[in-house]
C-alpha cells in the first residue's frame, strides 16, 4: 500500500492511531499536501455553505439569543438549547420512573403491614413476584440499551431490525444527527415515535411498514 | 445611540464575515456561532465600546484567535478528524491589516476549490467529494451506498483531488 492510501485509511478512524503515528505520515511531503488539499476542500464547502445559510432571520435569532442570556458566565452560552431539550427530556423520563418507583413503594409498604391474618398472602406476593422476574429474565434476552452520542443511521438500523420495519431517512443528514437514547425493550414502535418526534428536529411518520424519518438540525460535519 | 444599540448594529453589520471565517476554520456550523457569539458576550459583559473603524478588524481578529485557540486545545487525532488546517497560524496570519495576503489567497484558493467541484469528471468523483465534504459521509459509507469496494472510492477521490489541485494551479 502507497503512504497516500495509508493516509486516506487513516483519515477514515484518526482515532486509532496514535499522535505519533500521525506526526509521522504528515512528516511526509505528498500526504501533507494531500491532506491540506482536503482540508481547503472541506474549508471552501464551508464557507459556500456559511454564504448560503447565514439570513436576516438567523442574525436575528443569534441576537437574540446573545441579548436573553446577557449576563453571567460566557460558559452557560455555549450551551445551546439542544443540550437543554435532551436534558429536559430525561428528567422527565427520572420522574417518571420515579413516579413509578414511589407506586411501588406505596404498594409494597401497604403490602407489608399487613394484619396477622393477612401474612399469609403477603408473602406469598413477594415469591410470585421473584418467579416473575426470574422467568422473564431467562427468556427475555434483549435488554435495555443506551445510545449515547450514536448516529440515528446506527440507532434505526438496530430499531428497525427488531421491530421489524423498514427505514427511510429522507434528508442526507439525518442518519448523521447524534442521539442520547434510552431505549427499552418494552417499548412499542408507536412509543419509540413519539418520544423521537419530541424532540423539535426530529419527524418520524409511520406509513404501513415504514418509517418516514426527516431532520431540520444540521449535525456538525465531524459526525 | 445606547452601547447595545451599537453593539446590535455592529452584530448585524459584521456577523455573516465573522461566521464565515470561523466556519472556514473549524468547519462546524454549531461551533462557528458559538465562536461569534461568544465574542459578542463578552463585549456585552464588559460594555466595550468599540470605534466604528477599527471595529471589523478587532471582531476578525478576535474570530481567528478563539478559532486558532479551539484547534490548539485538540489533539491531534481530532484535528484530522475534522480536517482542520495542519498549521493554521502560518495560512491565516494575525496581523492588524483587515486581510493578510496569505488570507486574500486563501480565499481566492477556497473560491477557486469550490468552482472545481462543479467542473470534477466523471460525475462520481463530483457525487464522491460532494458527500463526503458537505454531507459527512465516511468513504466507507458510501462505498457501501454505491456497492463498490472502498479502494474504488478512493480511487476516484484520487482523480477528483488531482483535478481540483491542477484547477488551483490555474488560478
Amino acid at each position: 500500500m502507497n503512504k497516500t492510501d495509508l493516509l486516506l485509511q487513516m483519515m477514515e478512524q484518526p482515532q486509532r492511531y496514535t499522535a505519533d503515528e500521525w506526526q509521522e505520515i504528515l512528516a511526509d511531503d505528498e500526504c501533507r499536501e494531500l491532506y491540506t488539499l482536503m482540508s481547503k476542500t472541506q474549508s471552501a464547502v464551508s464557507a459556500a455553505r456559511a454564504d448560503e445559510e447565514v439570513t436576516d432571520e438567523m442574525i436575528d435569532a443569534e441576537w437574540q439569543r446573545l441579548t436573553n442570556t446577557e449576563s453571567g458566565d460566557t460558559k452557560h452560552f455555549t450551551l445551546h438549547s439542544k443540550l437543554l431539550k435532551f436534558a429536559a427530556m430525561f428528567v422527565s423520563i427520572l420522574m417518571l420512573s420515579g413516579i413509578a418507583y414511589a407506586a411501588i413503594q406505596i404498594v409494597s409498604r401497604n403490602n407489608s403491614s399487613p394484619k396477622q391474618e393477612v401474612t399469609e398472602v403477603a408473602i406469598t406476593q413477594p415469591s410470585t413476584a421473584n418467579s416473575q422476574v426470574i422467568e422473564t429474565d431467562s427468556i427475555a434476552t434483549v435488554q435495555p440499551k443506551l445510545y449515547d452520542n450514536v448516529p440515528m443511521g446506527e440507532i434505526f438500523e438496530e430499531l428497525s431490525a427488531y421491530y421489524n420495519v423498514k427505514v427511510v431517512f429522507q434528508n442526507e443528514d439525518a442518519p448523521r444527527l447524534r442521539l442520547f437514547y434510552r431505549w427499552k425493550p418494552e417499548y412499542t414502535l408507536e412509543k419509540v415515535v413519539e418520544m423521537m418526534n419530541n424532540f423539535e428536529w426530529i419527524q418520524i411518520q409511520t406509513e404501513n411498514d415504514t418509517l418516514f424519518i426527516r431532520t431540520t438540525a444540521i449535525p456538525a460535519t465531524d459526525c | 445611540m445606547t452601547d447595545q444599540k451599537k453593539l446590535e448594529k455592529l452584530f448585524k453589520q459584521h456577523y455573516r464575515q465573522m461566521y464565515r471565517l470561523a466556519t472556514i476554520l473549524l468547519h462546524d456550523d454549531a461551533e462557528s456561532k458559538d465562536v461569534v457569539h461568544d465574542i459578542f458576550a463578552r463585549l456585552l459583559n464588559d460594555h466595550t465600546v468599540l470605534r466604528e473603524e477599527t471595529a471589523e478588524s478587532y471582531l476578525l481578529t478576535s474570530v481567528r484567535n478563539r478559532c486558532l485557540n479551539v484547534i490548539r486545545s485538540r489533539q491531534i487525532q481530532e484535528r484530522v478528524e475534522r480536517l482542520y488546517l495542519l498549521d493554521p497560524d502560518t495560512n491565516i496570519t494575525t496581523t492588524d491589516a483587515l486581510l493578510s495576503d496569505s488570507e486574500k489567497q486563501l480565499e481566492e484558493e477556497l473560491k477557486a476549490l469550490y468552482e472545481g467541484i462543479d467542473l470534477l469528471e466523471p460525475p462520481v468523483c463530483r457525487d464522491i467529494i460532494v458527500q463526503h465534504f458537505r454531507d459527512g459521509i465516511t468513504f466507507k459509507k458510501i462505498a457501501f451506498r454505491m456497492g463498490v469496494s472502498e479502494t474504488t472510492v478512493y480511487k476516484h477521490l484520487r482523480r477528483a483531488l488531482s483535478q481540483l489541485r491542477t484547477h488551483l494551479k490555474k488560478q
